[in-house]
């Protein structure tokens, strides 16, 4: 298992960042419904296979945290 | 009276007459070859006529050195741009995650402690991937960000280092001017608070020194660049840099034709897995003349600028 960060769309990929700030691409059309810049993917490997999957209280949380930190931090 | 013929000798005759002509033609073929005048038109990319000149030489723009320089770090799929104005200097973007210890080893070599301004231009990693080591490494006098957050680590690094240097960040407000040595730049975008695309809260600034102007868009597309020139900024510039590493969804004719670029830099990575830069993004580029420079095919680019005269030079190792 592996979570992971949407950071970006790019042609055909969902650029994501892992918990080691390494980016993998992950092909768009694997994505589940809703997912968008910022989700936070669990990718479960299996063999060949990779089920993907949102988590939705860490999205949620992850939005919360920085929003604050970034209305601190503005002038 | 039939003539009679030595036949050998004929044959050996006409041998040597059709070697002399054989001779002949080739000798022709080759001075035709070699008198062939040299391919006409901008070859941008193929390193043909073009102002550059290849390393081997000091890189401009060193600290102690006067007048602008701008430095399009080769950061591959990525961006990150120093600027060196007498003594003063300033970034913007600073590469993927990886590129980190790049970018701020390029930073130090130039003998720079200080940056004036840090500008991210919007939250990408492959914007902001290497600024929490940058604000950590130097002294920053300002940081521009629009109001716009990310997810991910990285961007958390980068709100965590700016808060531990106990910094505040400035918004981008359109028209604002900032100086830098004898240059200063101007915001002009974004112009709205709230954009679909990510790309289009991107920090677009004009750099003037005499003259000459350079254009750094991040990854502004169409809606921003439209935004640009329906409120009539002046976009004219010497230099743009292309937005979004020469995407489709950048870079539209309307647009180009405002800033009417002669140089065009593209900061983008070899055989990338995007696509970039758009071949009708090159070709837009080309049908308003400007001279191509990419990344991925001259590696570093520096422009220098004395504030009449600009020069390019490009430097494949760093």
């Amino acid at each position: 298992m592996k979570k992971v960060i949407i950071d970006r769309f790019e042609g055909n990929f969902a650029v994501c960042e892992d918990e080691d700030r390494k980016m993998i691409n992950v092909e768009r059309s694997r994505l589940p419904e809703g997912a968008e810049e910022g989700t936070v993917l669990v990718l479960k490997v299996s063999g060949e296979d990779i089920e993907i999957e949102i988590d939705h209280d860490e999205t949620r949380a992850r939005k919360m945290k920085i929003k604050e930190m970034m209305d601190s931090l503005f002038s | 009276m039939p003539r009679r013929y030595n036949t050998t000798a004929t044959w050996m005759k006409m041998m040597y007459i059709f070697i002399l002509f054989m001779v002949f033609v080739i000798a022709r073929l080759s001075s035709e070859e070699v008198a062939k005048p040299p391919a006409e038109g901008n070859t941008a990319g193929n390193g043909q006529i073009t102002p550059a000149t290849e390393s081997g030489e000091k890189v401009p723009g060193s600290n102690s050195e006067r007048g602008l320089a701008v430095h399009f770090i080769d950061v591959g799929q990525a961006d990150s741009i120093l600027i060196t104005m007498d003594g003063a200097a300033m970034l913007i973007d600073a590469g993927n995650n990886e590129d980190s210890q790049l970018v701020v080893d390029y930073i130090k070599a130039r003998g720079i402690t200080t940056l004036e301004y840090v500008i991210a231009t919007h939250p990408h990693e492959d914007h902001i991937g290497g600024m929490d080591a940058v604000i950590k490494s130097f002294e920053v006098k300002h940081i521009i960000m629009p109001k716009v957050e990310s997810n991910t680590r990285t961007f958390e690094e980068m709100l965590k280092a700016i808060s531990n240097k106990g910094l505040k960040i400035t918004p981008p407000v359109p028209g604002t001017v900032y100086p830098l040595g004898k240059a200063e730049f101007v915001v002009l975008a974004p112009n709205s608070k709230r954009y679909e695309n990510t790309n289009d809260y991107s920090v677009v600034v004009k750099l003037r020194y005499g003259g000459t102007s350079f254009l750094f868009t991040g990854d502004a597309g169409f809606e921003s660049e439209n935004e640009m020139v329906e409120k009539g900024y002046d976009l004219q510039s010497d230099v743009l840099k292309v937005g979004h590493h020469g995407s489709a969804y950048s870079t539209s004719k309307k647009f180009l034709q405002a800033v009417q670029p002669q140089i065009a830099v593209i900061s983008v990575g070899k055989g990338n897995d995007y696509g970039h830069p758009a071949p009708e993004t090159i070709q837009k580029l080309k049908q308003v003349g400007a001279k191509i420079y990419r990344t991925d095919e001259r590696g570093t680019i520096v422009i220098t600028s004395d504030g009449e005269k600009i020069e390019v030079f490009a430097y494949k190792n760093q």
